[in-house]
């Protein structure tokens, strides 16, 4: 193996940094028209009236769609399991401008199609809608007492799961702890807002779409609009930004598709950045409460934790399943975890990176910090204690777990030991410091992927898969697997994806691509291999006829067995072929539910207090993460500083405000939503321990993408602790609430 | 070529249109469009003009082309949608992102916050001016070997900001690279990644 | 956006000459607020009267008496000159805590000082605000419980959401005075007397007239202010709003204060400075003490609401700490 494991720069590296990649909203398409879609300014209650004469008088204006002349649109279905993702692929059942009906704040409720983007922009700005708004009263975060029973949790129709007796485990545990932590709404925000362009042709429709599922786009736009899949296809080559988003499909997609099928002319739409808050899927807040219960060593008897997540009030869903990750975390006999959902006026939620590890992972990780002090064990300590050598919640053993390792490295590199665990007794420069640490885990998931590998003529190799570039560096790892895995040189080696007429690949979604698609991708090019040497050794006229296929091998194009070769070129000339292609298509297997793969790591965080005002400041960050052979360490490293700096985001500074009088937004802009900019993160010194898994998959890698981060949030509401004695379980970190900071 | 004998340009960049046509780019192939006549036109037609439509001219990254634009027309969408230069990329449209960062007379500023109109005697510099002969900037090698982006797309951005902060001498320090590159925001997180590519870019 | 006429300017007396014959007439200048707005549709001008063509409104001066900045000299200019740096640095250090560089390097003097309130009432064109359109109320007004940003102080029945910039406030600290130009004559205004708090009569909060530009600020340079500092505290560590922030201007000679200047943004209707804590501080010894009993001082007359108490304690904090970092900034140190 040659290329696995270098840091290569990515393919598309010269592109990004030149501005030369065509994102789906760049696409330049003759006689293109634009849309402006035009949101409500209620959360809920019904339109009495649209007005859209001033509108169409602008000169420019194609047409004005609402819901009293919108095409009919089917509800995509929702059930979407991460089991099965060639199923159904739609965000939400509700689908806007169908009736006067509005169910969640910025719902369209108007889309404006002109010849320019400032007219369309313009003719929206005068259309006038009255309403009738329905009146409720909310509350910040869900409340249990509202809870209703989930429809489903990822495809597990478990909500409530538990294992021993956790209740009188709990009432038997010398030490106990009862607390309540929540979280509140965030959104992805990626840089590139979602959009569409749709082109339709004799009947047939190509939609450009900045998406992380291509094929469930595809399906999912098929069934609005009630046409057959194999009539649409769906492109999208490079995503601005998806973090678990763009991978659902929402309705706008088929809203747009539908009204450029009735004017006739391509239409691009693209949703303002407000949008981006209402109408495309957010991570659900929530509210769990916790018991422990502990014996004094430290032993965990039982955890049982209790989630109530907010989710709309048109269908019962919740990507935010805090109550999964903390199942497998640790070796208590005895569990529940049970989520339930609060129904508000929201659009459908949609998972957002680490969905349910985030909140999950939040509230163990806080409440097991808790615990060591009430215990007066150093925390670390405390996790080693509860270490779960099997995962208890399947009963199987780890293909590979070496948590401990990235506790006692982490630990070190942070300087763990010069601890003082008294609160408020550290200091520097006449701040308080304070010292936190957390676990962190991640699954490795596994889903069918075919590819298609393809030698051509002039030496060159096509991997196409119908995958999509989401900034992960999907297309460089695959060239570095193919490379390996085919023996010809990686300059040659060119990766072809994003559209729906490629093979089928799973969404870009739960870090599963390289243990999915890079698996196939390897599986593939083996294929490839074994009929290219077989080309040749069945060829009379080649050196190598009549060898046995598993003495020779294929190193820089060319066969060989150390003594005679033969150019893969050569091969394909002599066989009269201008290519030669194999497709594979990879499937689950019962050897992988014999074990559980999971990737793990550990967080360790300084911050600093100001003794007189409160304000905090990220100091540094250690991570360490165990995550299997790591195919691309410059790309994978990025990947986990692109989770710590979501988890900082998540704890330090983002969340949606709503107006509680009538649940709108009141800070649906990038000027009030507090993503991190530069000046919010801190050195952040994060590794991978150097232990492959040969038991995960024949790449021996873990999952790597959504690993970064989880249990940050908790690690820095735990060094806050340390700093000022304030126990932060609601996030994110304001300044008020260290208000009460001694001085 | 003297000043005044550079061709004024009169529209539409080839570029984007080549993409959609099928040739590869980085090894990526691109599908043919499906139901446009893009692929028999070398123009991108827009016959449409807004009823109050200016003839403005511009300078674009040492190209001076004249252009009939909608007045209402940002800088942003004048380069996005009227001559294809697509390379600048939308975020917000509210000044909120920094990702619609250029350079006007050597200033990085904001192109979604002005209007086009009013920069027809100004020196306008976009991502697609800075490789020269097809040779990267310093900026942009140090971006790609120190992985300063992932998506890309907040990248032409905080390439332009990088550029000029480096320029405005904004680099004595890691926090002082922070704070003055704190306006271009990445929701992938590359950020200590930036850090690193200007510092080895400044040097 | 709407269609609007475009005029550009040669002279102050030809840009209020321009803007006075036509209705809903604007100045532009930067463009970074306006053409923000007009893009919401918050603000609808008819006619854009263009003044960075005027010549001469760029400059910054150090007369002996005063450091002066042109209207149209830009935010980084301004942040970045010497003369600001070395004689009235606060200037510069809340400067470079508000947007950003790109932002920075559009905006002028004149529009920093009058730019538009960022209240989430204000910029829902569905939404009832008093800054839109006079006389309407929004829950800035009316929610019983307040707002966690509202204003604590300058409240009343047209608009209670602070102030948003934080050069304002250095300047106010400074006691900076506003040059206008009309078509006749020059005055000039002391900054505090400059804006007033938002009335139900009409949308704006300054007293400039409408045949009246502003042509520059003086910064005076007779109060001796040799230590200042600007701190903004914050949902996020940059690139946004302050939650609340202070600015402190010190004369302080051989330990003993001579002369204070003190005020603090987002937590006035309009930039608020507190003359009280000013003159308490006046030939007091410079002590942490002597900061927060000034501090104390500063607060008394906040008027909080239940969801936004928490900002009397947070105002009374950071005014200390913005006191001790001015005494530990002379002029002449890096910020």
């Amino acid at each position: 193996m040659e290329q696995i494991t270098k840091p290569l720069n990515r393919v598309d590296g010269p592109d990004k940094v030149s501005g030369k990649i065509t994102y789906a909203n760049d696409v330049a398409i003759d006689k293109l028209a634009f849309g402006y879609l035009v949101s409500a300014t209620i959360a809920k209650g019904r339109v009495t009236s649209i007005r859209t004469d001033k509108a169409r008088s602008q000169k420019g204006v194609l047409q004005v769609f609402t819901h009293e002349n919108m095409p009919k649109l089917y509800s995509p279905p929702t059930y979407i399991s991460p089991f099965d993702p060639s199923g159904d692929s739609g965000q939400q059942k509700h689908v806007p401008m169908q009736d006067d009906k509005i169910v969640y704040d910025l719902q369209y409720v108007a889309l404006v199609v002109a010849e320019s983007f400032e007219v369309a922009q313009e003719a929206g700005h005068l259309i006038e809608v009255s309403y009738e708004e329905e009146k409720g009263t909310y509350e910040e975060h869900p409340n249990p007492k509202d809870a209703e029973e989930l429809e489903f949790l990822f495809g597990i129709m478990e909500g409530d799961y538990h294992r021993g007796k956790p209740e009188a485990a709990f009432e038997a545990s010398e030490v106990k702890l009862e607390q309540t932590y929540t979280t509140q709404t965030m959104h992805h925000q990626p840089m590139e807002r979602h959009g569409t362009t749709a082109v339709w042709n004799a009947g047939r429709l190509t939609v450009y779409e900045p998406t992380a599922w291509i094929f469930g786009h595809r399906k999912g736009v098929a069934e609005m609009l009630g046409m057959p899949v194999e009539d649409v296809t769906v492109i999208s080559p490079y995503v601005g930004g998806a973090f678990g988003g763009k991978g659902l499909v929402a309705p706008h997609t088929g809203i747009i598709a539908a009204a450029a099928k009735e004017v006739n002319r391509p239409l691009r739409v693209e949703l303002t950045r407000k949008q981006l808050f209402g109408c495309v899927g957010l991570r659900s807040a929530t509210h769990s409460e916790v018991k422990i219960g502990a014996e004094k060593d430290g032993t965990i008897n039982s955890i049982i934790i209790h989630t109530t997540g907010e989710t709309p009030e048109f269908q019962k869903t919740a990507f935010e399943s805090s109550v999964i990750a903390p199942r497998m975390m640790y070796s208590n006999p005895n569990m529940r975890a049970k989520m339930e959902v609060a129904p508000v006026p929201m659009s459908g939620p949609v998972p957002m990176r680490s969905p349910g590890e985030a909140s999950g992972l939040f509230l163990l990780e806080s409440a097991l910090d808790e615990l060591s002090y009430k215990l007066g064990m150093d925390p670390i300590a405390l996790r080693k204690k509860n270490h779960a050598d099997i995962n208890l919640e399947t009963n199987l053993p780890w293909t590979s777990k070496h948590l401990n390792e990235c506790y006692d490295v982490g630990a070190k590199k942070f300087g763990w030991d010069k601890r003082n665990p008294k609160i408020g007794s550290m200091r520097k420069d006449g701040m308080l410091v304070g010292y936190g640490m957390a676990s962190g885990s991640y699954p490795t998931l596994f889903h069918p992927a075919s590819a298609k590998a393809k030698f051509l003529a002039d030496g060159t190799v096509e991997l196409i898969v119908g995958t999509q570039e989401i900034g992960t560096g999907t297309n460089t790892i695959i060239r570095q697997i193919a490379a390996d895995y085919l023996g010809v040189a990686i300059e040659k080696i060119k990766v072809v994806m994003g559209n729906t007429r490629y093979p089928k690949t799973p969404p870009t979604v739960a870090a599963f691509t390289a243990a999915s698609v890079g698996t196939t991708v390897a599986k593939v090019c083996e294929q490839l291999k074994t009929n290219l040497i077989r080309r040749a050794t069945t060829n009379e006229a080649s050196p190598l006829f009549g060898l046995k296929a598993e003495t020779l091998n294929i190193s820089n194009g060319t066969i060989t067995n150390g003594t005679k070769e033969e150019s893969l070129q050569t091969t394909l000339k002599r066989a009269g072929r201008p290519y030669v292609e194999t497709q594979l298509q990879t499937q689950y297997s019962p050897e992988m539910f014999k074990k559980s793969s999971s990737s793990f790591g550990a967080n360790f965080v300084e911050v600093e207090v100001d003794p007189i005002t409160g304000w905090a400041s990220l100091k540094r960050i250690v991570g360490v993460y165990d995550c299997g052979k790591i195919i691309n360490p410059k790309t994978a490293h990025s990947q986990l500083i692109g989770g710590c700096v979501f988890a900082i985001g998540m704890a330090m500074q983002e969340a949606a405000e709503r107006d509680l009088s009538n649940f709108r937004y009141l800070n649906s802009d990038l000027g009030g939503y507090h993503m991190p900019v530069q000046a919010d993160i801190p050195d952040l010194d994060l590794s991978f321990l150097d232990h492959t898994d040969k038991e995960a998959n024949i790449l021996e890698v873990k999952s790597v993408g959504e690993l970064g981060g989880v249990g940050l949030q908790a690690a820095i509401m735990n060094a806050i602790y340390h700093a000022t004695g304030i126990r932060i379980r609601s996030l994110p970190y304001k300044p008020e609430k260290l208000l009460e900071i001694a001085e | 070529m003297k000043e005044e004998d550079k061709p004024i340009k009169t529209g539409f960049s080839r570029r984007n249109f080549l993409q959609v046509s099928g040739t590869g780019v980085a090894g990526l192939a691109v599908a043919p469009l499906l139901g446009a006549q893009a692929a028999e036109q070398k123009n991108l037609e827009r016959p449409f003009e807004v009823p109050n439509a200016v003839d403005i001219q511009l300078n674009i990254n040492n190209e001076t082309i004249k252009l009939k634009i909608d007045p209402r027309a940002s800088l942003l969408d004048t380069l996005r949608y009227k001559l294809n230069m697509t390379g600048t990329k939308k975020g917000c449209d509210a000044g909120h992102c920094g990702a619609c960062t250029i350079h006007i007379n050597g200033e990085r500023k904001l192109s979604c916050l002005t209007l086009a109109m009013r920069h027809q005697n100004d020196k306008i510099t976009t991502i697609e001016g800075l490789a020269e002969n097809g040779v990267l900037h310093p900026v942009q090698q140090a971006f790609v070997d120190n992985d300063a982006f992932q998506c890309g797309y907040c990248t032409s951005g905080q390439v332009m900001s990088a550029v000029a902060c480096i320029k405005e001498g904004h680099t004595k320090s890691t926090e002082e690279i922070k704070e003055y590159m704190s306006g271009n925001i990445c929701r992938c997180g590359a950020y200590p990644n930036i850090i690193k590519a200007v510092q080895a870019a400044s040097k | 956006m709407n269609f609007f006429q475009y005029t550009e300017a040669k002279t102050a007396r030809d840009a209020i000459k321009a803007k006075q014959e036509k209705e809903a007439s604007y100045f532009i200048a930067g463009g970074s607020n306006l053409v923000d707005m007009m893009k919401e549709g918050i603000q609808h001008p008819q006619q854009l009267v263009d003044i960075n063509t005027i010549s001469g409104l760029r400059d910054i001066k150090n007369t002996g008496d005063t450091v002066y900045l042109g209207t149209l000299a830009s935010n980084t200019a301004a942040a970045e000159s010497e003369k600001i740096i070395n004689f009235a640095p606060l200037v510069s250090q809340s400067l470079v805590k508000g947007a950003t560089q790109q932002i920075r390097n559009m905006a002028t003097i004149g529009g920093n000082l009058m730019q538009e309130s960022r209240c989430p009432f204000f910029y829902d064109v569905s939404a009832a605000c008093g800054r839109r359109t006079a006389g309407d109320v929004c829950p800035t007004v009316t929610a019983k419980d307040g707002i966690r940003t509202n204003a604590l102080f300058g409240l009343n029945e047209s608009c209670n959401t602070p102030h948003p910039s934080d050069m304002a406030v250095g300047m106010l600290a400074l006691r900076s005075k506003v040059v206008l130009q009309s078509k006749k004559d020059t005055r000039k205004l002391a900054l505090d007397k400059f804006y007033h708090i938002p009335v139900k009569e009409n949308t704006k909060i300054t007293h400039l007239q409408d045949d009246e530009m502003i042509v520059g600020v003086e910064i005076p340079l007779e109060h001796g202010f040799n230590h200042s500092a600007y701190l903004k505290v914050r949902d996020r560590k940059s690139y946004a709003f302050a939650l609340i922030s202070g600015a402190a201007a010190l004369n302080i000679q051989t330990g003993t204060i001579l002369n204070a200047g003190l005020a603090s943004g987002w937590v006035g209707t309009i930039p608020w400075r507190f003359e009280e804590a000013e003159n308490f501080l006046q030939g007091k010894a410079a002590t942490e003490s002597n900061f927060r009993q000034a501090a104390k001082i500063a607060i008394s007359d906040a008027q909080p609401k239940k969801n936004n108490a928490f900002k009397v304690k947070l105002l009374e904090k950071i005014l200390v700490r913005t006191l001790l970092m001015a005494k530990e900034t002379p002029y002449g140190t890096n910020n």
